[in-house]
């Protein structure tokens, strides 16, 4: 599955400072824009976008903040707009308030918003949440064929790997990069680190070397893409190369990622220096403890790995696996719930969940690769409506 | 917008989309031609250019096919191409951030060195031509959101661009004595193509102004082809998808048509003016006066049946969104179609490179007073243009009416103030206004709302401005006094809610 990368011209992009340059300084304009016409929703458009990128890739956790004023701001102003309130949604979706987001939707639309807007951010929706999976599977081949564009490749891309069909995931990551035409080092970034993820994280057994591969991609793009430097860092880790990690992580060390700090601890640890390690665990500590108090949904499937691992609290990453799972329930949503379960030792809910897993995601290629396929009771065999998902890709 | 975000694509990396184009006879030197293009809506101060693409400007001697119902224009093969490329930055210095530098490759291959944001740019030693690069305010005013066709003040107002300019010798550069009638477009390609993609190397390229957003995607429920339409080629577009924009500007213009209740274009005018559309680019006469009026005088007058008179073009200060909105609506036959804007932030001036510094970020002073009427009660009190509540405010005269109305402010120490309304929306309870002059600052607007709460209502007054002539902390103080003190007058008035 890892061939086809080193045949790949990797197209060239607007180097990445530069373009970091320009993202602050549209976003400082756009902020004082906002202030002063808080009712121009090209720029509150703009706006999410720029402070979505800053949360991605440079992990500042401020911005979710920042897009909640927004928010407030917009629906404040703009009352009578429906295309506000489908940017509104837009917000609420990426602190991972689906509920709130449906809600906004079904205000748009009262209020007039274009169907094409509607469409696009209710399909966002229901495939974060796992909803509607026969529909978002095709919506989402339809508009790849249609508009074959990065953003819509990725999507789709991102769509086969939760389904567990990886060559297709791959395939469509890789198109997305060749097909490239916006010279984005955001977006090409974006696609190179999704294969980072699908060749480290998500296939099994991982293949380190490709997956190394591509999250240096990513950071030739876009150097200080900090969720990158932490995957890189993690492998780099695990393979020993303990300086390699380190030389990723101090650049960032100052980010509210907690994931940077945690990482920190772990290579401090490994290295032996137990007070710098205590020192870092602490900051994750408290960093994850801000993140989750300001925004519980956005980051509640993270912290449940953390307090599963060095966190130390089982019973704090079943509660927050539970809320991510009531929110979102996909199949990583189960995996997590049914792993916190156990290390609460509650046999019976770990079990339950493995069932429900089975019954709602029994029909994806995907439940052969979880850790759930072997423990479930039910049969795999699909019951609802997704029964009738195609997975041709043609 | 003019040619802002025109289309999905434009907003994965902004500094590649083009935002406008402007072609014109220099003011102060009629033997020199000027070419201006912008990128990067909304820069900040900090922006820069991108390391792999070309920002080019191309020109091609232009052939008029015909008059009237047969109007048309036939670009020639000739072509003369300037074409700006930058580098990424170099390390800080001691003296601050390192600025970017780049080139201008001219017409027959020569390169010209420039360094972005050197004010007065840098001419070959022939003088024939001189390049800019930089940050500048952004040139373009639109007065009307198109959807509603509402009438609305600048909403580009204090926006920034990037913009490259050229100004070179005519007669020497484009041998006007073979023909004096071109056609200028701007264009933004990659660099470094990909030499095994199939991907069509355009990012964004723009002619005429509005032919993206105000016409090509005016259609109520049609597919966007904006994305489509920005990677053709200028002066030639694939054949096979000719029929789609044919469709599309027919459509288009017939409803821009009816937008006044009139039909001014029948079938056979209408498919000329498509046809001359679809052939997008600015049309210029360098042997010919061109003027803040002159945009789109030769396409009208060829569609027309009648010779052309002007250079056509189209100025910096060209009031082109109204010019063009008239032409779609009343062709020319009604009243003059004049919108909410009749500048930009910053006019253009008549010397190189034309167009202005960009604008400084704004300073801001805001207050807000929670009251225990409501906001009814409060806004009869406040919500006049021409009331006079303020306690520092001894007279107050008004001249006109609706947004433009200007008031004449003399406070109780003898200082006199002169404000323009913007907008009033009495439904939100809302206005906003610009002062015209009385406290060192420009620009400076403000806007005064009044919300309900569950105790009553909230007032908030907020100021942003630019100190002029005097520091901030003046500027901040008189602007502070003002607010704080109509603040506490409105508490004292209606009670303070807790």
């Amino acid at each position: 599955m890892n061939a086809l990368h080193s045949s790949l011209a990797l197209p060239a992009a607007t180097d990445g400072t530069l373009a970091l340059i320009n993202h602050e300084s549209i976003l400082d304009r756009c902020w004082q824009t906002i202030d002063l016409h808080p009712d121009r929703l090209g720029i509150a458009a703009q706006l999410i976008d720029e402070e979505y990128r800053r949360s991605h890739f440079l992990g500042d956790a401020s911005a979710l903040d920042r897009l909640l004023t927004l928010s407030e701001t917009l629906l404040q102003q703009c009352a009578e707009s429906g295309e506000a309130y489908v940017l509104a949604a837009q917000i609420a979706s990426f602190v991972h308030k689906f509920n709130q987001a449906t809600q906004y939707l079904v205000q748009a639309k009262n209020l007039g918003a274009s169907a094409h807007s509607l469409l696009r951010q209710q399909l966002s929706i229901d495939h974060a949440v796992g909803q509607n999976w026969k529909d978002v599977f095709d919506m989402r081949l339809r508009l790849s064929v249609q508009s074959p564009n990065l953003q819509n490749l990725v999507a789709l891309g991102a769509l086969y790997a939760e389904m567990g069909l990886y060559q297709e995931a791959e395939q469509s990551y890789l198109r997305a990069i060749a097909e490239d035409r916006e010279h984005s080092p955001f977006s090409l970034a974006w696609a190179c680190f999704q294969l980072g993820v699908l060749f480290g994280e998500t296939l099994e057994p991982a293949q380190p070397a490709s997956a190394q591969y591509w999250y240096e991609q990513a950071l030739s793009y876009m150097p200080p893409y900090t969720h990158a430097r932490v995957h890189l860092a993690e492998l780099h880790l695990d393979a020993g190369r303990l300086d390699t990690a380190l030389n990723l992580l101090l650049p960032i060390q100052g980010s509210e990622d907690p994931e940077v700090s945690w990482r920190l601890a772990q290579l401090y640890e490994q290295k032996g220096e137990a007070h710098a390690a205590s020192h870092h665990l602490a900051r994750t500590l408290q960093s994850f403890e801000r993140v989750l108090d300001r925004h519980e949904l956005a980051f509640a499937d993270h912290a449940v790995d953390f307090y599963l691992e060095e966190g130390g609290n089982p019973e704090k990453a079943l509660q927050l696996a539970l809320l991510n799972l009531d929110n979102r329930a996909t199949l990583r949503a189960f995996e997590l719930s049914h792993e916190a379960a156990l290390a609460c030792g509650q046999q019976a809910l770990a079990q339950s969940l493995a069932d429900r897993a089975a019954l709602q995601w029994g029909h994806l290629p995907a439940i052969a690769y979880s850790n759930l396929s072997s423990v479930a009771n039910a049969a795999l065999t699909p019951t609802s409506q997704n029964s009738t998902i195609s997975f041709s890709t043609t | 917008m003019s040619d802002h975000i025109d289309g999905p694509r434009q907003t994965a990396d902004p500094v590649s989309d083009l935002t406008d184009l402007f072609a014109f006879t220099s003011p102060t030197d009629p033997t020199r031609t000027v070419l201006i293009a912008c990128v990067l809506p909304f820069a900040g101060e900090s922006a820069l250019f991108s390391n792999t693409i070309n920002y080019a400007f191309v020109v091609r001697r232009l052939k008029q096919t015909g008059l009237g119902l047969q109007a048309g224009f036939e670009p020639l093969s000739e072509e003369w191409r300037f074409t700006f490329q930058f580098e990424v930055l170099g390390p800080e210095t001691v003296t601050g951030r390192a600025k970017q530098t780049g080139h201008c490759v001219l017409p027959g291959g020569a390169t010209l060195a420039l360094t972005v944001g050197e004010e007065n740019g840098v001419t070959t030693s022939d003088g024939r031509t001189r390049v800019f690069a930089g940050l500048r305010s952004d040139p373009f005013f639109p007065g009307w959101m198109p959807g509603q066709m509402k009438s609305v003040p600048n909403y580009l107002e204090n926006d920034n661009v990037l913009s490259v300019v050229v100004e070179f010798d005519t007669a020497s550069t484009l041998a006007p004595e073979r023909g004096s009638l071109y056609g200028v477009i701007a264009e933004t390609t990659p660099r470094h193509p990909n030499p095994k993609s199939t991907v069509i190397p355009r990012f964004d390229w723009v002619g005429r102004p509005e032919q993206t957003n105000f016409i090509m995607d005016a259609v109520p429920g049609g597919l966007d082809v904006r994305d489509l339409w920005n990677q053709e080629t200028p002066f030639a577009l694939n054949a096979e998808r000719l029929p789609l924009y044919r469709q599309r500007l027919t459509e288009s213009l017939q409803l821009w048509d009816k937008k006044d209740q009139n039909i001014e274009w029948d079938t056979a005018a209408l498919e000329a003016h498509v046809r001359v559309r679809l052939n997008d680019f600015l049309t210029i006469d360098v042997a010919k006066p061109m003027s803040d009026k002159s945009h789109l005088e030769i396409e009208k007058s060829t569609l027309e049946g009648r010779p052309y008179t002007t250079g056509g073009g189209r100025t910096v200060n060209a009031n082109v969104i109204d010019i063009l909105v008239t032409w779609l609506i009343n062709r020319d036959r009604g009243a003059f179609l004049q919108g909410g804007a009749s500048q930009a932030t910053q006019p253009g001036s008549t010397t190189f490179p034309y167009v202005r510094p960009g604008n400084k970020n704004m300073l801001s002073v805001t207050r807000s007073a929670e009251l225990k009427a409501t906001a009814q009660e409060v806004w009869q009190v406040i919500g006049g243009f021409g009331s006079l509540w303020h306690p520092l405010v001894a007279q107050l005269t008004l001249t006109g009416e609706g947004p433009g109305q200007l008031r004449r402010i003399e406070t109780i120490d003898g200082k006199i103030m002169i404000e323009r309304l913007s907008e009033l929306d009495e439904a939100q309870k809302m206005y906003r206004y610009a002062l015209v002059s009385g406290i060192p600052a420009n620009p400076y607007s403000g806007a005064l709302s009044v919300q309900a709460t569950a105790t009553g209502s909230s007032v908030t007054w907020s100021v942003s401005y630019r100190p002029e002539g005097q520091g901030d902390l003046i500027v901040r103080l008189i602007i502070s006094s003002l607010l704080n003190t109509g603040m506490a007058a409105l508490k004292k008035r209606f009670g303070a809610a807790t």
